[in-house]
């Protein structure tokens, strides 16, 4: 797999197949048993804890839930990682900070705790606090799950500005179909440990491949099974103990 | 085959984790670096885990220098001794009730709070997300906990001492009526400062560091799960209050 700088590109598939597994690869949260992973010519696999310290200073990270620091304020939630890799004075932490808030529209909310956001909230304060550091690669996993869908397109819009205007690579886990269509510039889906297909959104719903036509176009019926072991297993409801 | 190797596991199990325990202090410890936002962490948790124990460590201090003074004038009547009682409640609180039942109420109420808290944050990927910001959890989370509870044990254990003794004042003067002169007397000059107080005070700065030490490791290892939260909150408190009584054995026997 290739990502190009500069572009948004997705990694989606259906639930358990292992796509925020990429994920971790590419942040060195896991090493992978065969192949290597390469950013902006660093080889991330392989990397001892200080390089991988070193390395993660350059990427920001939105995890599903947003993952905010439940007892810091939105503030300090942003400017913690401004504090621990730099030596800016206070008044220009602040000023730093209040200026990613106000990036994501929720100036004057940085003294609100985490637990008084709504969900759509949560995951634009974490936006915000994974660029503040002006990293080179974001990745986001399932970003858009359990919006509504104002929401939803709202934190769409702002992956989009904060990808071009900061000049970043963004990397999106997610299932979300609909909302990847209007977002990203490139796809791969997964099925069963395996690359089904790459390309545009679109030319992918077009897909004759039967399982990313079934992925991008929602049908029940289709090489992805329901069932969770194979027909053939021998499993039966009526014997399970076979 | 499977039934020895899992009763190995069993037996190896404890040794195990006492090894990855003292792995994990060594890292933390390793990360002391006395920054201004290393100080303020820390001075934060003093307030979290210390300073909001206090109400229920001055209660039970309060009622725990009563009962001593009840059980010790009832105890020192029948010699005729019963003036007698601030010297054996200064010298049992001191050197020991206070010290460990400060210990065992620390473990309840803060070891817990610790533990809960840190699993939680395991559970809801705020670890996590630390570890990807190239945070260190160790020096972020745990460090200031463990130096705020090494830092809170000895001024608590200094409050439930004080406590303790009001209340055994209130009991043997208000109640009994016995001499106040006597008292305050008997306590000046039979309680030593060095030997008695600072003995009790070397043992809280060890309680401080076991409880919060176990707090920060069962915290960090717990699996991101409730039922993961709930197993390292109980093991907080049931090894640590087995782990104070064992220590202050150990540690009496070295003083004595």
């Amino acid at each position: 797999m290739d990502i190009p700088r500069g572009q948004i590109v997705a990694f989606m598939g259906p639930s358990g197949v292992g796509k925020t597994t990429v994920l971790r690869l590419i942040s060195g949260q896991l090493q992978p048993d065969s192949g290597t992973i390469e950013v902006d010519g660093l080889l991330v696999s392989g990397m001892d804890r200080r390089q991988l310290h070193d390395y993660r200073r350059r990427i920001g990270v939105l995890l599903q839930n947003g993952a905010l620091f439940t007892d810091l304020t939105v503030f300090e939630n942003i400017a913690t990682p401004v504090r621990e890799h730099s030596r800016l004075p206070e008044p220009l932490v602040r000023r730093l900070v209040l200026s990613k808030l106000h990036s994501v529209g929720l100036g004057g909310t940085e003294d609100l705790m985490p637990h008084s956001l709504s969900g759509g909230m949560a995951r634009r304060v974490a936006l915000a606090r994974a660029v503040v550091m002006d990293p080179a690669i974001v990745l986001y996993d399932e970003p858009m799950t359990g919006l509504d869908p104002i929401a939803m397109s709202t934190v769409r819009r702002l992956m989009r500005e904060t990808n071009d205007t900061l000049g970043l690579t963004s990397v999106v886990v997610t299932h979300n179909v609909e909302q990847m269509k209007h977002l990203v510039d490139y796809c791969y889906i997964l099925v069963e440990g395996r690359i089904a297909g790459e390309g545009p959104p679109e030319q992918l719903s077009a897909s004759e491949d039967l399982s990313v036509d079934q992925f991008m176009n929602g049908r029940v019926e289709g090489p992805i099974p329901f069932h969770y072991l194979p027909a053939d297993s021998g499993w039966s409801l009526l014997d399970p103990d076979h | 085959m499977f039934a020895r190797e899992n009763w190995v596991r069993a037996v190896m199990s404890p040794f195990v984790q006492t090894g990855q325990c003292g792995l994990f202090m060594l890292r933390m410890l390793a990360g002391l670096r006395f920054s201004s936002e290393q100080l303020r962490n820390t001075l934060q948790q003093v307030y979290l885990i210390g300073a909001r124990s206090l109400v229920i460590i001055m209660i039970c201090g309060f009622f725990v220098g009563m009962v001593l003074a009840l059980q010790a004038i009832n105890a020192l009547e029948q010699f005729g001794a019963s003036d007698q009682v601030s010297l054996l409640v200064g010298k049992s609180l001191f050197r020991e009730l206070g010290p460990v039942l400060t210990a065992l109420l620390f473990a309840g109420r803060a070891g817990t709070s610790i533990a809960a808290e840190i699993g939680l944050m395991k559970a809801t990927s705020q670890i996590d997300a630390m570890e990807l910001m190239a945070i260190d959890p160790v020096q972020r989370v745990a460090l200031p906990r463990f130096l705020a509870g090494v830092i809170s044990m000895p001024l608590l254990t200094g409050m439930f001492n004080a406590m303790a003794i009001l209340g055994a004042v209130v009991f043997s003067i208000g109640v009994m009526e016995m001499d106040a002169g006597i008292f305050w007397s008997k306590l000046q000059h039979g309680v030593y400062f060095g030997q008695d107080y600072m003995g009790g005070v070397w043992k809280s700065l060890v309680f401080g560091g076991l409880v919060s030490l176990i707090a920060v490791f069962f915290g960090s290892t717990a699996k991101p799960t409730g039922s993961g939260v709930a197993t390292a909150t109980t093991n907080t408190v049931v090894l640590s209050s087995v782990l104070i009584l064992i220590f202050d054995f150990i540690m009496t026997s070295f003083f004595t």
